[in-house]
């Protein structure tokens, strides 16, 4: 073989992409195209041969070879390439041994750096040949393959028939190389750039087919061929005529059509919504490149997005639209690493056939080289490669993601989807189900119906005559044995059946965990009734509902607790009081007959009306569990659990039975009165016990000691997600004779359905699997419409069976949604959990959180617990829990409604309309209006207060705040007309318009009085420290307005300032309802605190502090100095009687050009950031004040708020002054936050780059808060509500949260959380930091001190800023007064 | 135009160039034209003229002949 070097050139894009596979990859034929033509007739074997050294001599491409210098790939195009085509006898072969051949020939490594393709004739014993042909990608395409065919047909024919006619020579590859490198190059096409840029960052995240990988990276994969026959393809022919549907060219219809069930079957076997899949484009739109063999295709993403209930034709039309796009944007060259990542799938619509070869009929197939592109996880070709008018389907499936079963299923799966589609293209798209029927009955069916099984009593009956000598039960000192305990409890049953306790009756148990309760129980379900377990900790309105909801017969309980209940109408028994009745009375069981459906128990869970909802368990639930855990659980020795998780958690039903009905033992663990629970610690300290069942949070708490000298060998977790990661952890220190459980099941399905003992070479995914359904109980992972869904796929999971509860007490509705009829088994209703899971690779179901939880951020699903768990992985970090904290919605502008007196709008935070539409604080006001109406006085007091100090200011009674606007105009006449001598004030912010700015020359000039303009160089830095702060401008601006009139009022010597805040403005800056509520008050103590509050005012860190001079109000003289005067509480004057008299008497005209009714043009500005944030405009709140007292109408208000806003001025101002808008309001803002505990707090930055190594960016925390411990609920799981009920600011604390606790906190928490409208007070919060001003200080004193009964000053609150200084005060000031 | 347009066709996108073209012709059904060549033709004439053409507009409608080609982008 001759060979010299004509030509080098770089690799195109396209080969650029294939190379960096191929060398990841060095001995994988991943990218060998290799095709057998099978040839219906007889072939010159030497004229093939020369033929095809003709072939390679005409087509460059073939002569293609390649290298690598310094790292960089070239390719170089030999001028002479000898290659003499095998010829291979086949005569005495089987078919199926050809076959092999050809397999096996196809997956030999190319070399490519000699010669990129191979070649062989096979000579059959039927007289036929096969043409193998491989080459290598980098060569060719499918276009390729086809004019590689042709040409090589055409030149055979022409050698045989010894003709001269010339086949048409065709460009050369070369070319292309060049066109391709000039096309990537080029700077026009810089927008195609930017327009895949953009594609791919806007459509990152790649959808889990299937669940995801489940098995190693892996290049291998397995080609399923699927033949779409007559009937498909005829139907798809017809569609593609529908002129709905039509697009330029058949091929392009088709290609859209396929586009569409692909992108569903890629949207059913992941439930991603949005995602994109490769296609590969042909690229020879030149006409000089239409007949070149070489590699042109290149693959570009075609992205798709789901909504909810689209149809096939929706997601059409949306392929449609973006296939245009596509076409336009996929142009050669353009093709990057980061788009060939963008996917994980490829739907490759080629349109190229082999015709026939020498007039002889042609059978082709494209051999599959075992392997595929490792990003690649299924590629779906869609082939007529022999031109039979029916389409072909190869799919190509990843073994990372599809092992033997699945692969058979995947045709099924998207057969289904493909035969709703041409069935009905109007059929909502996750309608059709992806199984067959025969595969969901296969699912369905697979379970086995529960033989009759004992009671629990008639257990406990059979067990008390095995070992009756038995120690049953002990806590402390103290115990009894099985015949004690049978005989004590058939007495108390005794007792009851005389009180009347029967068969179908409810028997509250409020008690500590304690013998009593056991004792109780067990007595309870001896009569025939079902007992509903009360935990200690319950509020005694919830304890008053629950014996009202469930209308209890009686409710028992012990003296300790007898105080706290009040059970209303339900007789009452406390044990301790009929003892020595109990006593006397018979021990002999008097045997109820108890049928399977009688009601065993019902346990309370919260539900989210705000009252507990009640879940009815029958005997035969509970026989279900607790047969099936006494044999699954088993061991030699008998079980010892303690009871130590609360009675009123299904979860404790566990340890309540199962040592009973097995002759084992209870150790009983009495809860402490108060405090966090630490019955665990006692738990493993005594070591008592040899089993324990207990939530995943328990569990954290005893992390990371040595617990080899455990006794515990079987630990049952349940309740909770349980992470691998702890698991592990537990194993170690617990030891490897620890078995681990970990059991799933909602109360609604009697404890535990579904488990699984972990394992960890078995369980290495973020949580361990929940495993399998329990004996008597089936599993479903459904999708919406109640599918099936595949394997791996997401669902909702739903169960069945024997352990299902009956239902909930008195919630007709709710349990006809939550058990609704199976679509499987008519007999049979499912429970719908609310859970998200999918059967994994091993066929365990994997819990993935719950429904309500789920998380999704710009369209792609969070997992949390995926977060938690690489969170656990830091070394510093011991616990976590991440929670996306999600504002409550906004309500939608054209939702909002207004208080049908004062105009409150109903986004205005926490308001609340009575039926007639009157808002809350309308409503309070009608109690305590009189009491207000003392705050107000008259204008001949106004008068006399202006003129007291008369002559102390050579020249001033008074400075008056003139803003230029219609009420500070009208207050300068007055105090004029009233024979003041005034000082006209205005601070100049830079925006007072011209025309406002005209009407204050044109005032002072008429009324002849003196008039400065003040101003600040920092203006825009307050406004913008106001917008921050406030949402408006106006805080701002007021403040440096104070400032300044004081300096000058100082300066002066002026007593006196009068300010023209509005009636309504009092409210919103000055007064409460609070300082009204003492009916005696009187009017100088209002104002004391009012002056409080203002000292208070000046005190609070904000631009106006940091920048101007404020030095003077470090001196309380100041505030004796300068009186601050707010005009209108001493004149009433409505809107329409001022308008008229500033019109009539000083010629003020309402200016035009602001925007709106004030003399400001910033002001539209603060507006429309508050607007934007807040949802509700700042001017809200006021005016309602402004209506309620009578100054203006409903109607002004709303016309003066709903005032059209100028936002291109408003952006234009933003700059201005240096503002940068946020991206999102505070309404939409999702904030994901991670939780955490451990040794020390980490900084936020060390998190994010732990985090990083591992999750994309969209699930990384954007707050990270450091916790004590994490918050738990009563049943030991932890509190998610809590968690998410934290708002910004508390977020950014550097204090960690802690929840309040004991009597004063958790009443200063409440007080703050109302006034300060949060949903959640960590102790350690800092009162300004909260939004915490000078009137919510107002507001949380006063309510303090009407608590309390004190009267503690109103700086306490800055003084002691948190809850838990404030409440240590309280309580040392308690004591002190107590001790004297 | 018309003249303009069949000389870009002939030129640039068909492969076979002594086809006689008429402004009334389906491009697309006949074959004449692809839909990556009509993309091409849509690329030169949106720079031509100036003219972007939206998604939406990609129709047969708009498209099926030089004709109709034509009377698009003089719109």
């Amino acid at each position: 073989m001759e060979k010299r070097i004509e030509n080098v050139f770089p690799l195109t894009q396209s080969q650029l992409q294939l190379w960096a596979g191929q060398k990841l990859n060095p001995n994988i034929p991943l990218h060998n195209t290799a095709h057998s033509f099978k040839i219906y007739g007889k072939i010159e074997e030497a004229i093939f041969q020369t033929a095809f050294q003709k072939l390679v001599d005409d087509v460059d491409a073939l002569r293609l070879n390649f290298g690598e210098k310094d790292g960089i790939p070239f390719q170089y195009i030999t001028t002479k390439l000898v290659h003499a085509a095998a010829v291979v006898d086949c005569t005495g072969m089987q078919e199926a041994d050809i076959r092999d051949w050809i397999q096996a020939r196809s997956q030999h490594m190319l070399e490519l750096s000699t010669k990129a393709f191979d070649t062989a004739l096979l000579r059959l014993k039927d007289g036929n040949y096969i043409w193998f042909l491989n080459m290598h990608h980098l060569i060719t395409d499918a276009v390729s393959a086809t004019l590689v065919f042709n040409r090589l047909s055409a030149i055979y024919q022409n050698l045989k028939k010894n003709s001269t006619i010339e086949i048409a020579d065709s460009s050369k590859f070369q070319s292309y190389i060049e066109f391709e490198k000039d096309a990537f190059l080029d700077t026009d096409n810089t927008d195609i750039k930017t327009y895949w840029k953009e594609k791919v960052e806007t459509t990152k995240g790649l959808p889990a087919l299937y669940g995801g990988p489940s098995y190693d990276k892996t290049t291998a994969s397995t080609r399923i061929a699927v033949k779409l026959g007559t009937e498909r393809c005829q139907k798809l022919k017809v569609l593609a005529e529908n002129p709905e549907i039509k697009g330029w060219t058949q091929n392009l219809t088709l290609f859209n059509l396929l586009s569409t069930i692909y992108a569903s079957f890629v949207y059913r076997i992941s439930g991603q919504k949005s995602f994109a899949f490769g296609a590969p484009m042909h690229n020879r739109a030149n006409k000089s490149f239409k007949e070149t063999v070489g590699l042109f295709m290149e693959i570009f993403p075609l992205y798709v997005r789901f909504e909810e209930h689209d149809t096939f034709f929706d997601v059409l039309n949306r392929i449609k639209l973006e296939s245009n796009d596509y076409l336009r944007y996929a142009q050669p060259g353009m093709v990057t690493p980061e788009i060939g990542g963008s996917f994980n799938s490829i739907l490759n619509f080629i349109n190229a056939s082999f015709s026939d070869f020498d007039g002889n009929k042609v059978q082709s197939e494209w051999i599959h080289p075992g392997h595929i592109d490792i990003s690649h996880q299924v590629r779906c070709h869609v082939v007529d490669f022999d031109n039979t008018g029916e389409l072909e389907l190869l799919f190509d499936l990843n073994h990372s993601v599809f092992n033997e079963s699945l692969i058979e299923k995947v045709p099924q799966h998207f057969l289904n989807l493909m035969d709703s589609f041409l069935n009905d293209i109007h059929t909502v798209v996750e309608k059709p189900s992806l199984l067959t029927k025969e595969q969901t009955k296969n699912r369905t069916d697979n379970f086995t119906q529960v033989s009759s099984q004992n009671l629990v009593i008639d257990q406990f009956a059979k067990v008390v005559k095995s070992v009756s000598a038995q120690q049953a039960i002990s806590r402390k000192g103290d115990g009894y044995t099985y015949k004690e305990l049978d005989e004590k409890s058939n007495q108390l049953a005794t007792f009851l059946k005389k009180c009347g306790i029967e068969k179908g009756q409810k028997v509250a148990i409020h008690m500590h965990r304690s013998m009593d309760y056991i004792l109780s129980v067990l007595a309870v379900l001896k009569t025939g009734a079902a007992f509903i377990p009360i935990a200690s900790d319950q509020p005694a309105e919830r304890i008053k509902f629950i014996l009202s909801d469930a209308a209890c017969a009686l409710l028992l309980t012990n003296a300790e607790l007898e105080k706290h209940i009040s059970a209303g109408t339900t007789p009452l028994i406390t044990l301790e009081k009929i003892q020595s009745e109990i006593d006397e009375t018979s021990a002999v069981d008097f045997n109820v007959a108890i049928q399977r459906e009688d009601l065993a128990y019902i346990l309370y869970t919260s539900g989210s009306t705000g009252n507990p909802k009640g879940v009815l368990i029958s005997h035969g639930s509970l026989a279900n569990y607790l047969s099936w855990a006494k044999v699954f659980y088993k061991t030699d020795t008998p079980f010892v659990f303690p009871l130590f998780t609360s009675i009123g958690f299904d979860l404790t039903i566990t340890s309540t039975f199962l040592p009973l009905i097995s002759g084992g033992k209870i150790v009983v663990y009495k809860e402490s009165g108060n405090g966090p629970d630490i019955s665990l610690m006692e738990v493993l300290e005594e070591n008592k016990v040899n089993s324990i069942k207990l939530t995943p949070s328990h569990l954290a708490l005893i992390q990371g000691n040595n617990h080899v000298a455990s006794e515990i060998k079987t630990m049952i977790v349940g309740g909770e997600d349980f992470k691998t990661t702890l698991a592990v952890d537990l194993q170690e220190s617990f030891g490897e004779d620890v078995q681990i459980f970990n059991e799933y099941g909602p109360t609604e399905a009697t404890v535990g359905c579904i488990v699984s003992r972990f394992d960890k070479a078995i369980h290495t995914n973020t949580s361990v699997a929940i495993g399998s359904p329990i004996t008597g109980v089936q599993a479903y992972i459904l999708d919406d419409y109640l599918n099936l869904v595949p394997e791996g796929v997401i669902g909702s999971l739903y169960l069945a069976g024997a352990g299902l509860a009956q239902g909930y007490l008195n919630l007709e509705e709710l349990t006809t949604e939550k058990f609704i009829q199976s679509p499987f088994n008519t007999s049979q209703k499912l429970y719908h959990t609310g859970d998200l899971a999918r059967i994994n690779a091993v066929g365990e179901f994997e819990y993935l959180g719950r429904l309500d939880e789920q998380v999704k951020l710009k369209g792609f699903r969070i997992e949390l617990t995926d977060i938690e768990a690489n969170l656990l992985k830091h070394e510093s970090v011991d616990n976590t829990a991440v929670v996306v904290i999600e504002n409550e919605k906004a309500i939608p502008e054209n939702e909002v409604v207004n208080c049908s007196e004062c105009g409150l709008p109903s986004n205005y935070p926490n308001t609340d309309f009575d039926d007639n539409g009157v808002c809350h604080v309308c409503n309070a006001f009608q109690g305590y209006k009189e009491e207000a109406q003392k705050y107000f006085k008259t204008e001949d007091e106004l008068r006399n207060l202006l003129m007291s100090k008369r002559g102390q200011s050579p020249n001033y009674d008074c400075i008056s705040l003139l803003s230029g606007g219609k009420d500070s105009t009208y207050i300068l006449a007055q105090l004029i007309n009233m024979g003041l001598k005034v000082l006209a004030f205005t601070l100049d912010n830079g925006y007072i318009s011209d025309q406002a700015k005209g009407n204050i020359d044109r005032i002072v000039s008429k009324l002849n009085v003196d008039h400065v303009y003040a101003t600040t160089e920092h203006m825009n830095k307050i406004f913008v420290d106001s917008l921050h702060r406030h949402h408006n401008v106006c805080n701002g601006c007021f403040k440096t307005i104070y400032t300044l009139a004081t300096q000058i009022a100082l300066e002066s010597e002026i007593p006196f300032v009068v300010t023209g805040l509005s009636r309504g403005q009092f409210f919103e800056t000055r007064l409460t309802e609070e300082l009204f509520w003492d009916k005696n008050a009187d009017v100088a103590k209002i104002d004391d605190t009012i002056l409080e509050a203002r000292k208070l005012y000046h005190q609070e860190e904000d631009a106006v502090k940091d920048l101007m001079n404020v030095s003077a109000f470090n001196d309380d003289e100041t505030f004796n100095k300068v009186q601050f005067v707010d005009f209108y509480r001493y004149s009433d004057v409505s809107l329409e009687e001022m308008l008229v008299f500033l019109k009539e008497k000083v010629d003020w005209v309402r200016p035009t050009d602001t925007g709106r009714s004030t003399n400001c043009t910033i002001n539209q500005l603060g507006i429309y950031v508050h607007k934007k944030e807040k949802g509700y405009s700042n001017y809200s709140f006021p005016y309602s004040w402004d209506v309620r007292m009578g100054h203006k109408t409903r109607t002004e208000t709303l016309e003066e708020i709903n005032e059209v806003i100028d936002e291109v001025e408003v952006k234009r101002i933003m700059q201005e002054i240096g503002y940068t808008e946020s991206s999102e309001s505070e309404l939409e803002q999702k904030r994901l936050v991670g939780y955490y505990t451990g040794k020390q707090k980490l900084s936020s930055i060390d998190l994010t780059n732990h985090l990083k190594k591992e999750l994309p960016a969209h699930m990384i925390p954007t707050h990270f808060k450091y916790l004590d411990e994490l918050p738990l609920t009563s049943n030991g799981k932890v509190d998610k509500s809590a968690l998410k009920a934290l708002n910004n600011s508390q977020l950014e604390m550097e204090t960690p949260f802690v929840a309040p606790q004991g009597e004063i906190e958790v009443l200063l928490a409440s007080i703050w959380k109302e006034v300060l409208r949060l949903k959640q007070v960590g102790v350690h919060d800092d009162f300004i930091a909260l939004g915490g001003h000078s009137l919510a200080a107002i507001r949380v004193t006063a309510r303090i001190n009407e608590e309390v009964e004190m009267k503690f000053p109103l700086n306490k609150i800055f003084e002691l800023p948190t809850v838990s200084e404030y409440a240590k005060y309280i309580e040392a000031t308690l004591v002190a007064l107590l001790e004297e | 135009m018309n003249e303009e347009i069949v000389a870009y066709i002939k030129n640039e996108i068909t492969s076979e160039p002594l086809l006689e073209i008429n402004s009334s012709d389906n491009l697309l059904e006949t074959g004449i034209v692809d839909s990556m060549g009509m993309m091409k033709l849509i690329l030169f004439l949106e720079k031509q003229f100036k003219k972007r053409v939206p998604a939406e507009d990609m129709t047969i409608d708009n498209f099926e002949t030089v004709e109709k080609i034509a009377s698009y982008f003089s719109a």
